[in-house]
């Protein structure tokens, strides 16, 4: 079976496995040892990303689903992605959202595979449990406390050593974006537009990445990085992944998997802590010559406000 | 027929490579004959010593007088890694070891080298070293280097994240290393010397790509050499369940590490690499840091001892810098040595 082929099954098992079908069907999918990126931190191992498919799914009644999918690469990995919407009634008990609520959201999740012979065996995975809590009218920041009251902290490095004049291009030498292998030309420029103007606070060149309609949102009020900004004044964003499609369309297909990462000084995500704050997501976007077209964000506040308690606890 | 290369990990599922073609991949000169190729050879043997239950393939698989390195000591003699190995398991009866990747050098002329790095998955269901079972669940890194000659490990040193597992079974390390310190008597711990940095270190012009960047970072203390050796977008995990990223954690790692134990001297043991598919390689490196913990680190305030830590790092290396790194020691026997194990 071509690669392309196995990402259009890929996408049918996903969907099915998203709108309740048997996670089961995981087995032959992916990898025993398939490492799976999310906000929330690394799920290691089959056994466990279909754990927390499961858990994920339980308590809630899948209405209805809406997926897209596209094959490309990253670097010379053949990857697939698929961005799924999943109409939700919380009907009963759920470990992550608690006791049934009877209202409906919508889930929206990405997920990017790296193949190798069939199964994936690395990916990412962004599910928008914060939007659908709060669809549920339930506090994500609340959620979060109870989800990791008997994890072990994450210890992490608490201090920042230059990312920021790095970004400013205050450090010498200078900082050099990270290489994203196999991106085309057009995309390749649009991300380190978008990355440096991001960095630079300058909306003017933020727009810049974008054409027609797209520039709309680009920098609109509600806009996820915005808050991050509220939240970590230093934030920096990096851009640690990115799949090209390989479709040949004038608008090429573009999955970005992205972090930014600061120091947790503001009130975005909750009290501040002073701890560093990491805020992962992917965008799924459409990219004509230099500029983006479209744009879908996925991102997870629950998995951040767990991620900011883990790494503010002490070992 | 066309030669088939030596197994890799990366990329295979378990059900592929508990399966080999059954054709030898690689001279296997006094192996069993159903291994293909080293890395078969390491990957098919933990599986059913461990999670087939065939521990009396130990006697087979080690050598009689086989040394068993780890940082709370050693293991001598193949009937005392029968032994442990009976014990871990009715600690933890259903531990997986995942087979994460499998870095090796040599032949079966000198030997083989491999560097294996295991995900287990376990429940604490039984009495273990940390105490009474606690029922909980926990997932651990483990990395075993081995020498391997003739079908048998002869040296094997192994570093396990137990920092990591016993915060995650609930208990406290810092009563845990105390209770040990007060128990141990002797310590492996070696006494720390100055830094050197002479041109003609051993460590500076040892062979390898990480060899000479690693004495550089450590014992130079050139940290702006990260900004060069890794992606600024690595991903580092570290022992204890350290998630660090980008340029800014990784050096904030190594001067968290020198912070505490100021005088360290780092030196490389042993490094091997393999390709990573057609765009990489992943590298093994196998070291050891001494030093005194004069300065704060390491979960308590100076003590003044001699510390000296095994570890071994994995490296995932695409276009000429790092973009994964695994880290593993036994944060917990380090903490023991800061307890006053042996002293």
């Amino acid at each position: 079976m071509t690669e392309s082929a196995n990402a259009d099954t890929w996408r049918d098992v996903y969907e099915s496995i998203c709108a309740g079908g048997n996670v089961g069907l995981l087995h032959d999918w992916v990898t025993h040892n398939v490492a799976v990126d999310t906000p929330q931190g690394r799920i290691y191992g089959r056994d466990d990303f279909i754990a927390a498919i499961a858990r994920e799914r339980e308590g809630l009644r899948v209405r209805g689903s809406r997926c897209r999918s596209f094959v490309g690469k990253m670097g010379s990995l053949p990857a697939v992605v698929s961005t799924l919407e999943c109409d939700v009634d919380h009907v009963s008990t759920s470990p992550i959202f608690g006791p049934a609520t009877d209202r409906a959201g919508t889930l929206t999740s990405v997920f990017v595979g790296t193949w190798h012979e069939g199964r994936v065996f690395r990916a990412w995975r962004v599910a928008d449990c914060g939007a659908l809590a709060l669809s549920l009218g339930l506090d994500p920041a609340a959620l979060a406390r109870g989800l990791t009251v008997n994890s072990p902290g994450r210890g992490g490095i608490p201090w920042a050593f230059g990312e920021v004049r790095a970004a400013h291009g205050q450090l010498a030498p200078p900082a050099t974006p990270a290489p994203l292998p196999g991106l085309p030309a057009g995309p390749a420029h649009a991300i380190a537009t978008l990355q440096a103007a991001w960095n630079l606070r300058r909306p003017d060149l933020v727009l810049d990445a974008y054409a027609g309609d797209a520039r709309d949102g680009a920098i609109r009020g509600d806009h996820p990085w915005r808050r991050v900004l509220t939240a970590c004044s230093d934030g920096v964003l990096f851009v640690e992944h990115c799949v090209a499609g390989e479709g040949g369309d004038p608008d090429e297909c573009l999955a970005v998997a992205w972090r930014w990462v600061g120091t947790h000084d503001g009130a975005g995500f909750g009290e501040p802590t002073g701890h560093r704050l990491h805020f992962r997501g992917m965008s799924v976007m459409t990219v004509r010559q230099t500029r983006i077209t479209s744009e879908c964000i996925v991102c997870d506040a629950l998995g951040t406000y767990c991620d900011i308690a883990l790494r503010s606890r002490p070992m | 027929m066309p030669e088939l290369p030596v197994t890799t990990v990366v990329g295979r599922d378990i059900s592929e490579l508990l399966f080999p073609v059954p054709r030898r991949r690689q001279s296997l000169s006094g192996f069993d004959e159903d291994y293909v190729d080293i890395v078969d050879y390491i990957v098919r043997c933990t599986h059913r010593i461990w999670e087939q239950k065939r521990v009396a393939l130990i006697r087979t698989h080690y050598g009689s007088d086989c040394v068993l390195h780890t940082l709370a000591g050693e293991v001598c003699g193949v009937e005392a890694v029968v032994e442990n190995t009976v014990k871990t398991l009715a600690a933890f009866p259903d531990r997986t070891l995942n087979a994460d990747n499998v870095i090796w050098g040599g032949n079966d002329r000198e030997g083989f080298y491999t560097s294996h790095r295991i995900v287990s998955h376990m429940t604490n269901l039984g009495a273990s070293d940390f105490g009474p079972p606690t029922g909980r669940r926990a997932t651990v890194t483990t990395i075993a280097d081995c020498v391997v000659t003739g079908n048998r490990i002869v040296e094997e040193w192994l570093v396990r994240d137990n920092f990591s597992l016993v915060l995650q079974l609930g208990l406290d390390p810092h009563a845990i290393a105390r209770d040990r310190a007060t128990r141990t008597a002797a310590s492996p711990s070696a006494p720390a010397s100055p830094p050197d940095t002479a041109p003609g270190d051993p460590a500076a012009t040892a062979r390898g790509w990480a060899a000479p960047r690693w004495h550089t970072l450590w014992n130079g203390r050139d940290f702006s050499l990260v900004r060069e050796v890794y992606s600024p977008t690595a991903t580092l995990w570290a022992p204890s369940g350290r998630q660090l990223f980008g340029h800014g954690e990784v050096i904030g790692w190594y001067i968290h590490l020198l912070g505490a134990l100021p005088d360290a001297v780092m030196r490389v043991e042993h490094e091997c690499e393999i390709p990573c598919f057609d765009c990489g390689r992943d590298i093994a490196v196998r070291w050891s840091l001494t030093g005194t913990h004069t300065g704060h680190g390491l979960h308590v305030p100076p003590t003044g001892r001699s510390v000296r830590i095994l570890g071994v790092t994995h490296w995932r290396v695409i276009g000429d810098v790092v973009v994964e790194e695994w880290t593993v020691f036994d944060e917990l026997a380090v903490l023991t040595q800061l307890y006053g194990a042996g002293q």
